[in-house]
């Protein structure tokens, strides 16, 4: 039964919200809203548990002195002061450095969003400048017909999507790189949407019918 | 020169980071402001926004975070500079969880610097899990998802809301978006109750969605830091508000030093090549 | 005294002469409520013929509102507006399915005085249990004319053996594997960023699965961080499965599937840092991925990895590219476990997915050609009509 009850209300499910699609009947709608509803109330418990699984590993490497345990305290420590500013009562002032309780402007939680979150994740961000330029040099080499016409691609693009493009060569670069994205671009990427849709509802019709079942834990 | 070559083709990558830094930084320091030539797709969006009347309501949705505030921020700090100087009034929610705080903060930044009062000019509803559902409620009516604002006001309670529904009682929806949830606007807002939808995008999302500005399903589409300094250009912001306009030049030379780059490992490759 | 008072009673006297009557307007005729086909039960449709007093100089008719009431003596309430012009519109707000409605028109003029239509009803508003939009009758019928192609290919594959080409990042699956365990490195297995009700995260599970089972027969350490927490908790269910079937449910450490966080950036630093410092043999980016898609890559070849990746994302499949050394594009990561078990139906779905792409080339060129010769041949005029027609 550990199996055939999962898969038993992937089918009922499955089956259910391909229906649900095509019967505009308050009823359907109603029961697709109540499980969205309980897909959320999944989501939250689920996060519980990701949160225990994440806070135990590092736990354990502070515990065990594991090579990098130093950073595992600082995941430690700023999960847990993230964490409580957002559940400190307006009223506390933790002083002009850090902020007030509440969640406006000054505020502790602010704070840490507009002057460590935010600088962080911008600077995550902004790496893959560096990034794409190290790819590129690696990737772009004329190694044959299809790899130079890749190469010539991109350079017309990255010139034409830029000021200094239409500036040094003329407004034909532009249009050139204006007609690439929105025509042999926008065709190819059309063609993949196309397959990959089949491909979910090939995927998906196996998921229902019970076929593909890796997802259910090591498979038949 | 063989050795320089293949020396060049197996550079330790942190000489192309240095590059590239370079490339970036200089501009900093000299503006040369490049001229901008505006797309038919940015303004289309400009010229929607100027054919509104006072009064008209627009629903704008951000929903970036702290990562893509570069490429985005411009763009609806400046659609929400036009629609204000025009008076028309936003309502808008922020369905992204980690870009709420930021979209609070933008919304309420240029509402203060264009006069604007909250409740009456505008009103913020914040965020509800499950983007798809909350969009397609709000194709119903606002209250469903949204019994009160993000300050927990109820709706009814403020001015601007009474009387306000659903999107059919607005004119456009608006969607700065960093995140895939483009993809739940064209679909249940636009595609469910046919409300004239643009989006501001990211560079490298803007590619996807040129197939839906030219299908129709988008009446425009701003794409990166290029779509964002156009549009500031036409609405005419200048001067360090102009964030997109000053950072394009800083683009020029980067995608420059990309370009170099490129031909270099590509002169090295032929040049060890033919030696071979 | 007297002459101010009877000066002030012939003033307001030849004002109250001089202003003209304002009449209220003429209301609309011919009021039809109709239940809306297609609906859950909460709309009717009205049509009108519109007031005469919409063109008239004087105090024009401005727009409409709609009335309802549940029975023709109870009082009628406002629940929806037309504008100027109008002779339709749609009411929703507050009816219920299966309840009996009547309906007014409310005609108002610039002077806020207006008049009343007849009442039209009662309209019962009734639930449909299936949308004869014609776009959604197009969209059932390719639907289930693809699932047909499935179906009947499934049915196929059980009778004869049906060949699909090969694909060098699904063979390269196994290299990996064997890469990794004759170095003696673990492999690091990524199921992106999506949720698990995404497609591409449970074509991820699958081959999960199927990787799983292999590093257990071959005691190769296999490192799996999650992004999100359902998807973790399926993957410690799919890892610790695939150790059981492979006979080998010591080796299993849950340890190494874990939940690092909910956000792109510090997911994708984690990861990264995991990628330095365990310098894994072979690198899996199966799923859902945005802009980190190129930072993995990148890291993961600094860090000696080979690199098989698969999305659905298309602006992601170019980074992808560009980065690994192998990349299953859009569907192939769909039948990427169809490849690996080699079971029958599971190859018998790729080919009908493979008849359903031929039928949509084909009317893509019928489409191309519909446009281009409408208006010369009937036929093409009627086909692009029922292909678009709303």
């Amino acid at each position: 039964m550990r199996k055939e009850i999962p898969l038993f209300i992937m089918l009922v499910c499955g089956v259910f919200m391909a229906v649900q699609f095509f019967v505009p009947h308050e009823l359907p709608a109603l029961i697709y809203q109540n499980l969205n509803k309980t897909v959320q109330v999944v989501g939250a418990v689920a996060l519980v548990l990701g949160i225990v699984s994440l806070l135990s590993l590092h736990f354990a490497k502070i515990s065990k002195r594991q090579p990098g345990y130093g950073y595992s305290y600082i995941l430690v420590v700023f999960f847990f002061m993230m964490a409580a500013s957002g559940f400190l009562p307006a009223k506390v002032n933790l002083g002009p450095f850090l902020g007030t309780g509440d969640r406006v402007e000054g505020s502790f939680f602010l704070n840490l969003y507009n002057y460590v979150l935010t600088p962080v994740q911008a600077t995550m961000f902004a790496l893959l400048a560096f990034f794409i330029a190290s790819a590129a040099f690696r990737a772009f080499r004329a190694r044959s017909v299809i790899a130079t016409l890749l190469l010539l691609t991109a350079v017309v693009v990255m010139l034409g999507r830029v000021p200094i493009g239409p500036f040094v060569l003329g407004d034909w670069i532009s249009d050139l790189a204006d007609w690439i994205m929105a025509v042999p671009n926008a065709a190819a990427k059309r063609a993949i949407i196309v397959g990959v849709g089949l491909g979910i509802l090939s995927l998906s019709l196996k998921m229902v019918l019970g076929i593909e079942r890796a997802w259910l834990g090591g498979g038949r | 020169m063989k050795e320089f070559f293949q020396k060049l083709l197996k550079i330790d990558r942190r000489w192309i980071f240095l590059i590239t830094g370079i490339a970036i930084i200089i501009p900093f320091f000299f503006f040369i402001g490049l001229p901008i030539r505006a797309t038919r797709e940015v303004r289309a969006l400009y010229d929607a926004v100027e054919a509104l009347k006072p009064g008209d309501i627009v629903f704008y949705a951000p929903e970036y975070d702290p990562a893509t505030i570069p490429e985005v921020q411009p763009m609806a700090h400046t659609f929400l500079r036009q629609v204000f100087r025009k008076n028309i009034k936003v309502v808008a929610s922020g369905l992204f969880q980690l870009g709420v705080a930021q979209a609070e903060q933008d919304l309420t930044l240029i509402a203060r610097e264009m006069g604007k009062k909250y409740g009456e000019d505008y009103v913020f509803l914040g965020y509800k899990p499950y983007p798809e559902t909350v969009i397609l409620n709000m194709g119903e009516d606002f209250r469903k998802s949204f019994p009160t604002d993000y300050y927990g006001t109820k709706l009814d309670e403020l001015p601007l809301m009474r009387g306000l529904k659903n999107y059919s009682d607005t004119k456009m929806i608006v969607s700065m978006t960093a995140v895939s949830g483009a993809d739940y606007w064209i679909r249940s807002a636009h595609g469910r109750y046919n409300i004239p939808l643009a989006l501001g995008v990211t560079a490298v999302m803007a590619t996807d969605y040129y197939t839906y500005y030219q299908s129709g399903q988008l009446f425009a589409l701003m794409g990166g830091l290029k779509g964002a300094a156009e549009y500031e250009q036409m609405v005419g912001i200048k001067g360090e508000a102009a964030k997109a306009t000053l950072r394009m030049d800083i683009q020029s030379f980067a995608h420059l030093a990309i370009i170099i780059l490129v031909i270099l490992g590509n002169v090295a490759y032929f040049a060890t090549r033919e030696k071979k | 005294m007297r002459k101010p008072l009877l000066l002030g009673a012939l003033v307001f006297l030849f004002l109250f002469i001089s202003t003209p009557a304002q009449t209220p307007p003429a209301p609309v005729s011919d009021l039809e409520a109709i239940d809306a086909p297609d609906d859950a039960g909460n709309q009717v449709d009205l049509n009108w013929k519109p007031s005469p007093d919409e063109t008239r100089a004087a105090n024009p008719v401005i727009g409409y509102q709609i009335l309802t009431a549940p029975a023709v003596d109870s009082p009628f309430v406002p629940i929806g507006t037309a504008s100027f012009g109008a002779t339709s519109a749609t009411a929703k707000d507050g009816l219920k399915n299966g309840r009996p409605y009547y309906f007014k028109i409310r005609a108002y003029a610039l002077d806020s005085s207006f008049a009343e239509s007849e009442v039209a009803g009662p309209v019962v508003p009734q639930g449909s249990w299936w949308n004869t939009k014609p776009a959604y009758i197009r969209i059932f019928i390719w639907m289930a004319l693809v699932v047909a192609f499935i179906l009947y290919n499934i049915f196929l594959a059980g009778k004869k053996e049906l060949y699909i080409r090969p694909i060098g990042g699904i063979n390269a699956i196994d290299e990996g594997i064997g890469r990794a365990t004759e170095m003696g490195r673990p492999i690091l297995y990524i199921c992106g960023l999506g949720d698990a009700a995404q497609a591409a995260t449970m074509a991820a599970f699958s081959v999960l699965g199927r990787v799983a089972q292999k590093t257990a027969q071959y005691q190769t350490k296999l490192i799996v961080p999650c992004y999100d927490p359902i998807v973790f908790s399926i993957c410690q269910d799919v890892v610790k499965g695939a150790y059981l079937n492979a006979g080998r449910p010591e080796a299993y450490n849950e340890k190494d599937v874990f939940f690092v966080a909910q956000d792109q950036f510090p997911y994708v630093a984690a990861v990264n840092g995991i990628m330095l410092r365990e310098k894994p043999a072979t690198n899996f980016y199966l799923g859902q991925f945005y802009a980190e898609s190129l930072m993995l890559a990148e890291t993961g070849f600094e860090a000696g990895s080979i690199q098989i990746a698969g999305t659905d994302q298309l602006i992601q499949m170019s980074f992808f590219i560009v980065a690994c050394d192998f990349t299953l594009i859009g569907e192939e990561l769909f039948a990427a476990s169809a490849y690996l078990s080699k079971e029958p139906e599971q190859v018998g779905s790729i080919k009908g997915q493979d008849w359903g792409k031929v039928i949509f080339a084909g009317l893509s060129v019928l489409g191309v050609v519909s446009v281009l010769l409408e208006n010369k041949i009937h036929f093409f005029g009627f086909f692009k009509k029922l292909m678009i027609n709303e």
